[in-house]
């Protein structure tokens, strides 16, 4: 069991600046993470950077204050991608990175990544140590208070990704690093591979965040949260007047990616995911792609293809790298836009997955559009259901019990919420939301009225224990 | 946690064992507090080299960036330095952290205004009650930025040099013995020696946040390193600074290290030469021999409260030329509102080599006089206890001295004084006493020891008992 936690979310420490994720948290967790280390280094060594939003740099002092506190050494790494600030520190031998960045959130939140050496981000076990020390971390004495140091991570970064990759044809791209930490990187990293880039949302900027961006009309359910900092009409747009081969869209801090399609169609990161497992499969000769539950089951369906399983874990980049480790997949994604290549290191990295749907097309020999329309057109959808935080845990008892008693239902997993899998390859996931008083509810099917049906089905019996 | 005790500003800025009463949390608090009172302004903020320096330095500049202040990192450097680039910089502030002579545990913070000069009571108290108090934090788009730049030692260096005669200087060929304490004054300081076209020999010149090799603190006691060197070497003179640079201590060419007193009744004495007369601002425990010279070089005398922000609000007043401390601090207002070194050693240098004299000379026509210290430990709670009942028993007991109360209890007498002070940046009650003669020096200051140790232990023993 994952220990409850007041701290962590899915991906690591986040909410609202001065309020929840202030200065003296900075410092308290500073505190925590140079004890933890302690307790195995004499002298530990830590990496921060920040992304792009105005509160990155007063949070990183104060946490800098409490890992000095703490006896920790400090690598400045600056402002710099989550990936490549973890690829780094990893490398120049710091025990950990910590990245402040609340990701895709709106500007006026932010928070805390953590990842190891290898970029794995903070196990559960690590995370729970950091929510007991937070409260009881002191300094250590004057002689051991620890001193700084600065690097540089984009330039080492940029240098792994390129030999990490090959690219043999020139292709035409067009990025939106959304005024993220991704604009310092991808398309120095595009260029450099070659590619003739038209680059949106560069530079990196926190105050013109959500600048320009429209209500857009975007149907897909797996790129709705994108909608929030991308403006993905105008990327779509843009990647048809260039004639581009694909499109990319980072987040704030680039260890995601979204892609569009050469018709300009924004492809749901399932689909994506299932492209790059397919590639993946067919050339590294792994046997395993790793993912969560949330994800469609196109995936399993180009699993099958090759022979290869699919294995799933609870939602969270945490997870799925792990996961990755445990099976040794050769590739682990989120619909959501992370993806982890093991061969080069278990952060989510989306310059690297960039690079890699390149690879892909090099490949393929066919456009992106040609590979989407190869995959089955599978249905999904998305609702809510208004649930109190206190019910939530009866409520879903009560789900798990009345979906396994489904005759037409495989099998049923309770990794995160409850899944059902059916005969037909459609399935329902039905999960508390661990930040809002609702229940989501996904469901897949090949199609729109199966879907539909199914959506039905599982609102009906959530509602039925809501008080 | 409310109503927790919270580091406050003694005599010189606010000081504190780090992490214990002086803990990254509270740097964050003041740092915001700096901020919302200079407005959201530019502030610089700059560093000695204590251990403890890095992490004071970045829970400051997030609280500053809370604030909404653009901080601009000058990095660690020489404390005369900071006072004197945000003087002749257009910014808004400059934060300092620095445990100037105190023991390497301790460190602390000064906040200096634009003008270079120690922010005055008024904008202390402000800053205290916004730490307790903190104003609503500003919106994600109106947090303050940080910048770093080079140059804040180099420059001083630059101008410092450039203010001096230094062609003059060279001239003289001057042997000079410099102890640079291990410090933050490394290596600035010794390039400004280069500068000035001396040649120098360093002391203590390996920069150690332990301080390997003296105490920062700067007494004649401390410094028998650079007196013997200086005679060993047949050096013009000696400079000897504290861990920060501010302070500085003469010795002269026979390798006889001058009482900060001394040293800067000889600063004094220069100033009133250059500038055809003047005021100067010291505080109540300087030596009488200031007077006298005074007298003789059309000077007069302010006497301030201890500690650089009185010493300063009193120049201000009184456009005083010069302003100094025993403790070795030389405050030259017309360049800069803090202690400077360099330019006590360039002024010293200068003169030298105009009139061909050597220090010495300048040393032998002062009249001399003997001073006693000591220091003796006693909680701040206990310090306004002990005051009330020293000045109670004196006036009782000694009816004819003239009694001074502006910092402490000063009993003059036809002969001699003695003083009595709480200290303000320590947990310690001071005596200090001073006369021609030195048995009379002696027994003055026997007086306030015995007065001092019946009040100490008897407020001691009193709060014992109402501990339980």
């Amino acid at each position: 069991m994952v220990p409850s936690s007041s701290l962590f979310g899915s991906s690591g420490i986040r909410g609202l600046v001065n309020e929840f994720v202030t200065g003296p948290l900075a410092i308290r967790i500073g505190l925590a993470v140079a004890q933890l280390f302690r307790k195995k280094h004499s002298k530990p060594c830590i990496t921060v950077g920040h992304d792009h939003r105005t509160t990155g740099p007063m949070l990183t002092s104060a946490l800098i204050s409490g890992l000095l506190t703490g006896g920790s050494q400090v690598q400045i790494a600056g402002m710099a991608p989550t990936p490549a600030i973890a690829y780094v520190g990893g490398k120049q031998g710091a025990n950990a990175a910590i990245i402040v960045t609340a990701s895709h959130n709106p500007p006026e939140y932010n928070g805390f990544k953590f990842h190891n050496p290898d970029g794995a981000g903070f196990s559960a076990e690590q995370q729970a140590k950091i929510e007991n020390l937070i409260d009881s971390s002191g300094p250590v004495s004057w002689e051991h208070f620890g001193s700084t140091s600065s690097i540089e991570p984009i330039p080492a970064y940029i240098e792994a990704i390129e030999n990490a990759c090959t690219i043999t044809q020139s292709h035409r791209i067009v990025l939106d690093a959304a005024l993220g930490a991704g604009g310092l990187v991808t398309p120095l990293l595009l260029d450099k591979l070659e590619a003739k880039v038209t680059a949106i949302g560069v530079p990196p900027s926190g105050k013109n965040y959500a600048q320009n961006i429209p209500q857009s009309k975007i149907q897909s359910a797996a790129a709705a949260e994108w909608q929030h900092f991308v403006n993905l009409d105008k990327l779509s747009a843009l990647v048809q007047t260039k004639n581009a081969e694909v499109g990319f869209a980072h987040d704030g801090d680039a260890d995601r990616i979204l892609a569009v399609d050469d018709k300009g169609r924004i492809l749901a990161g399932d689909t994506l995911l299932a492209l790059v497992a397919d590639y993946y499969l067919a050339t590294k000769g792994g046997k395993v792609i790793a993912t969560t539950v949330s994800s469609s089951s196109v995936v399993d369906y180009v699993a099958k293809k090759h022979d290869a399983s699919v294995v799933r874990c609870r939602v969270g980049d945490v997870f799925v790298s792990n996961l990755v480790k445990e099976h040794k997949a050769v590739l682990g994604a989120e619909p959501s836009g992370p993806f982890i290549f093991p061969e080069v290191h278990y952060c989510p990295d989306g310059p690297l997955a960039a690079c890699k749907v390149l690879e892909l097309l090099d490949w393929a020999k066919r456009p992106l559009s040609a590979l989407v329309n190869e995959l089955p057109e599978m249905h999904l959808l998305r609702a809510s259901v208004k649930c109190p935080n206190d019910v939530k845990p009866d409520v879903m008892e009560y789900v798990a019990n009345i979906l396994d008693g489904w005759s037409e239902v495989e099998e049923v997993s309770q990794l995160d919420g409850v899944r059902a899998s059916f005969s037909d390859t459609s399935w329902i996931l039905i999960r508390p939301s661990g930040t809002e008083p609702v229940i989501r509810i996904t469901v897949e099917a090949q199609s729109a009225r199966r879907a539909k049906e199914l959506l039905r089905k599982a609102e009906r019996a959530t509602q039925q224990r809501i008080p | 946690m409310e109503g927790e005790w919270r580091p406050r500003f003694g005599s010189s800025g606010i000081r504190g064992r780090v992490a214990e009463e002086l803990a990254p949390n509270d740097a964050w608090f003041l740092g915001n507090s700096i901020a919302t009172v200079f407005k959201k302004g530019s502030i610089l903020l700059c560093s000695d080299h204590r251990t403890s320096s890095p992490l004071l330095v970045h829970s400051l500049a997030s609280g500053l960036m809370v604030g909404g202040a653009l901080v601009i990192q000058g990095g660690q450097v020489i404390t005369p330095a900071v006072s004197f680039y945000v003087r002749n910089h257009q910014l808004s502030a400059a934060v300092l952290v620095t445990g100037s002579h105190n023991s390497p545990q301790i460190n602390g913070l000064e906040v200096l205004a634009g003008d270079g000069a120690p922010v005055d009571r008024t904008i202390e108290q402000r800053i205290e009650e916004l730490a307790l108090n903190p104003p609503n934090p500003l919106p994600w788009d109106q947090q303050g930025e940080t910048t770093s730049i080079d140059g804040v030692g180099q420059f001083w260096v630059d101008k410092v040099t450039r203010i001096m005669n230094t062609a003059l200087i060279q001239k003289q060929n001057f042997r000079v013995a410099v102890d640079v304490c291990n410090g933050s004054a490394i290596p600035w300081l010794l390039d400004l020696f280069q500068g000035f076209g001396c040649q120098y020999i360093g002391i203590n010149t390996e920069q150690t946040p332990h301080f390997s090799g003296r105490s920062p603190n700067l007494t004649v006691d401390l410094l028998g390193d650079i007196s013997q060197t200086v005679q060993e070497q047949k050096c013009d003179l000696g400079i000897a600074v504290d861990g920060d640079g501010d302070r500085v201590f003469l010795v002269d060419e026979r390798g006889q290290v001058l009482p900060g007193d001394v040293s800067g009744t000889i600063f004094a004495r220069l100033e009133l030469e250059r500038r055809g007369g003047g005021k100067i601002v010291t505080p109540i425990n300087t030596s009488n021999v200031v007077y006298d010279m005074a007298k003789e070089f059309k000077g007069e005398i302010v006497s301030s409260r201890i500690g650089p922000p009185a010493i300063v609000a009193k120049i201000k007043a009184h456009q005083a030329i010069f302003g100094f401390e025993e403790s070795g601090k030389a405050i030259y207002p017309h360049i800069n509102y803090l202690s400077d070194s360099g330019l006590a050693s360039g002024y010293i240098l200068e003169y030298l080599a105009q009139n061909d004299l050597s220090l010495s000379a300048l040393v032998d026509e002062l009249p001399e006089y003997h001073q006693v210290k000591q220091s003796l430990d006693c909680p701040d709670s206990m310090k306004g206890s002990v005051m009330k009942h020293l000045i109670k028993a004196f006036k009782v007991d000694f009816p004819s001295a003239e009694f001074v109360t502006v910092d402490g209890i000063k009993m003059i007498f036809d002969d001699g004084w003695l003083l009595l002070r709480p200290s303000g940046t320590e947990p310690k009650f001071k005596v200090f006493s001073e006369s021609h003669y030195e048995p009379r020096a002696q027994e003055l200051f026997q007086i306030g020891l015995t007065y001092l140790h019946e009040a100490l232990s008897r407020y001691s023993k009193m709060k014992n008992m109402s501990g339980d």
